[in-house]
């Protein structure tokens, strides 16, 4: 039953917090698991002690000097256990409030407001209204971010299919991940390409089906003067000639039209007719795509050409589904 | 909480619960503490009567921890949570790697974002605690680069905030969608007002001479004027949203459309406010979207595509059914498509 498991893990938890020294396994079994013994007390325990590690609970294990022979105690040290004391000031709060407000990747929203309420932040009352500041959007619809960025930090090692820019075939890698880092709008996993031996990034969004952590946690160690951000920026492609060319009908496409360099008014558009205007931006805005597919109708992409397949890949796979389930 | 069922998620939950009610420094309730930790209530019932049983390993009464259960299960109970007795977990776990990394990589974010230098020292500041608070070397694996910014939004924000306060007359350059033009005009600025992640100032409009709401983001000018206001704000007044025939402040419900997520468009149920999320298989989820203005859903469903798709919608006043919007939106769709299509 779960209540009587909660309580036994938390039992377990204020015992370890509170005592001073280590406390030994028997000592641990009396008073807790008094009607387990023997192997199936080692296996529930062991399990528990699993449960409040990945919770974040860090138990340590020492030994405990005794007179004849040496034995394994457990402890919890409060120092480790307790987020460091952290005083947030009134516009500090309104900046830790806006940070839920980045992610658009559900996992890493959700860890970010499980973040803000240990900072004790929740429900206060906050004004961001003081702050001048343009709400950036961290997206990450790739499927395999979530396993990539787990991995990175258990470093674990991860096995995918991946397809690469130039490559027909898809091929099956595993890579040590040290990082992953957002360059030019994409998500790259960067680290050590176990079968080719070498440093290598991977664009996340040319992963195949779903990426698998495997293996043992801390596989691996990352080298001490590996920067992600620098070998990202060394190996990813330059940002596609940093130019999109856009057709937005008249009168739309104004969000669009506000980071664009120049116009240029009144030409043909995909449809023949000649209600468009030609928008160039140099300053390609985070998920260009999103925001292109979201003007419908009225947006057209003319260049780069990687950024007009995408559109029409993900506008052609709507229409299927939409075309499937009406018929 | 991840899993918000199991002993895990229990424990999870509890270790949060426990150090938010020492820290606040009135009664809280039920309610209060529910929303504050976005836990359900009956949930968080449940949780302290567990939390009720728990307490230092002597076995004596005086051990465990006290909740004072009554109070928020009788019905002449006030439903204030008042614990004592468990001092010895009043401070708040420390972050996980994936929390410190979700919430230090969001702060850069937010940094990039910042437009003065007055607000990018406070994200620095907040970003400098934080750190320290995480783990070391935390978080230093995911980076968010830099993406280059559109700041004159703030600064149009600014300059209305500015004028708002000091009660002065401005110049919009504002941009009208439905006639596709563009007029510079002079307002009475009122209020700024937040619907559904979009800004909107209120203001008189000499131009129209009427009350108007214009949406920030088509304001692409603001200039504050020395001159004062002279139509003084009325209370309870609906103001018309550019000629669209829509009140800004909108007492309507709208219309509750519910709509399935792909796992790459998860993130919509963390970033609006979303009615009773469902779990799908694969790792989708169902949610609940109010939705006022239809294009708004269509403009959200395209930049999602092929990620979610429409299951129904509560409505049966407006007589607008899902499938009637689903066919308006493939049609929509196949015409954006048509574009790729006509010069291939």
């Amino acid at each position: 039953m779960a209540a009587g498991k909660t309580e036994r893990l938390m039992n377990l938890l204020i015992m370890l917090l509170v005592q001073r020294d280590n406390v030994s396994k028997e000592r641990i079994r009396e008073v807790l698991y008094p009607s387990s013994h023997g192997e199936a007390f080692e296996k529930m325990f062991e399990r528990d002690k699993e449960e409040l590690r990945s919770l974040g609970v860090p138990i340590e294990t020492g030994v405990i000097d005794n007179f004849f022979e040496d034995e394994i105690g457990y402890r919890i040290s409060p120092e480790q256990f307790a987020l460091p004391p952290i005083t947030l000031e009134a516009d500090e709060l309104a900046v830790v409030a806006l940070a839920t407000k980045v992610w658009e990747n559900a996992s890493m929203a959700e860890a970010t407001t499980e973040a803000v309420r240990k900072l004790n932040a929740a429900g206060l009352e906050t004004d961001v209204s003081a702050l001048e500041i343009v709400q950036p959007r961290l997206a990450a619809e790739e499927g395999s971010f979530d396993v990539f960025v787990a991995a990175t930090q258990d470093r674990q090692v991860v096995e995918f299919d991946y397809r690469g820019s130039r490559a027909t075939e898809p091929s099956h890698r595993r890579l040590q991940p040290w990082g992953v880092v957002r360059y030019s709008g994409r998500w790259y996993a960067v680290g050590h390409d176990v079968d080719r031996d070498d440093t290598r990034i991977f664009r996340l969004s040319r992963v195949l089906g779903e990426a698998r952590a495997v293996g043992e946690f801390d596989a691996f160690e990352v080298p001490a003067e590996v920067d992600v951000r620098d070998i990202a920026r060394d190996l990813a492609p330059a940002p596609p000639t940093g130019k999109a060319v856009l057709l937005l009908r008249q009168g739309s496409g104004y969000s669009l039209r506000r980071a664009a360099d120049s116009t240029e008014p009144g030409v043909t558009g995909p449809d023949g007719s000649d209600g468009w205007d030609r928008v160039v931006l140099t300053r390609v805005p985070a998920d260009l795509v999103g925001a292109v597919l979201g003007h419908g109708p009225d947006a057209y992409v003319e260049e780069p050409e990687d950024l007009r397949r995408e559109v029409a890949t993900r506008l052609e796979r709507l229409v299927a589904r939409l075309d499937g389930a009406t018929r | 909480m991840s899993a918000n069922t199991g002993a895990k998620g229990q424990v999870g939950r509890l270790l949060t619960l426990v150090p938010y009610l020492y820290s606040q420094d009135d009664d809280v309730r039920l309610d209060k503490a529910a929303a504050d930790l976005g836990v359900e209530e009956k949930q968080l019932v449940k949780d302290l009567q567990v939390l009720f049983m728990c307490g230092l390993p002597g076995g004596y009464p005086d051990d465990l921890i006290d909740v004072d259960i009554d109070a928020l299960t009788e019905p002449d109970g006030d439903r204030v949570i008042r614990i004592s007795n468990a001092d010895y977990l009043d401070r708040q776990l420390r972050l996980t790697p994936i929390e410190a990394t979700a919430v230090i990589v969001a702060l850069r974010a937010l940094r990039g974002g910042a437009v003065s230098a007055e607000t990018k020292e406070v994200v620095d500041r907040t970003l400098a605690k934080l750190e320290q608070a995480a783990a070391e070397g935390a978080a230093g694996s995911v980076d968010p680069g830099e993406e280059p910014v559109d700041t004159s939004l703030v600064q149009i924000h600014a300059a209305i905030a500015t004028a708002i306060d000091q009660g002065r007359q401005v110049r919009i350059d504002y941009w009208v969608p439905a006639r596709d033009e563009e007029s510079s005009r002079v307002v009475d600025p009122r209020a700024l007002v937040s619907i559904r992640d979009i800004e909107y100032l209120d203001a008189w409009c000499h131009q129209a001479e009427a009350p108007r709401s214009f949406r920030l983001d088509r304001i692409r000018g603001a200039e504050v004027l020395d001159t004062p206001i002279v139509v003084a704000p009325e209370t309870g007044e609906g103001a018309d949203l550019d000629g669209e025939g829509e009140s800004v402040l909108r007492t309507d419900s709208g219309v509750v459309v519910r709509v399935r997520l792909a796992p790459e468009a998860r993130w919509v149920g963390e970033y609006y406010a979303v009615i009773d999320p469902v779990e799908q298989p694969g790792g989708g989820l169902e949610v609940g979207l109010r939705v006022y203005d239809q294009r708004w859903l269509t403009r959200l469903l395209l930049r999602l595509a092929p990620y979610a798709e429409i299951v129904g919608t509560d409505d049966a006043r407006s007589g607008q059914t899902g499938t009637e919007f689903t066919e308006s939106f493939a049609a929509t769709a196949r015409l954006a498509l048509g574009l790729y299509r006509s010069d291939a």
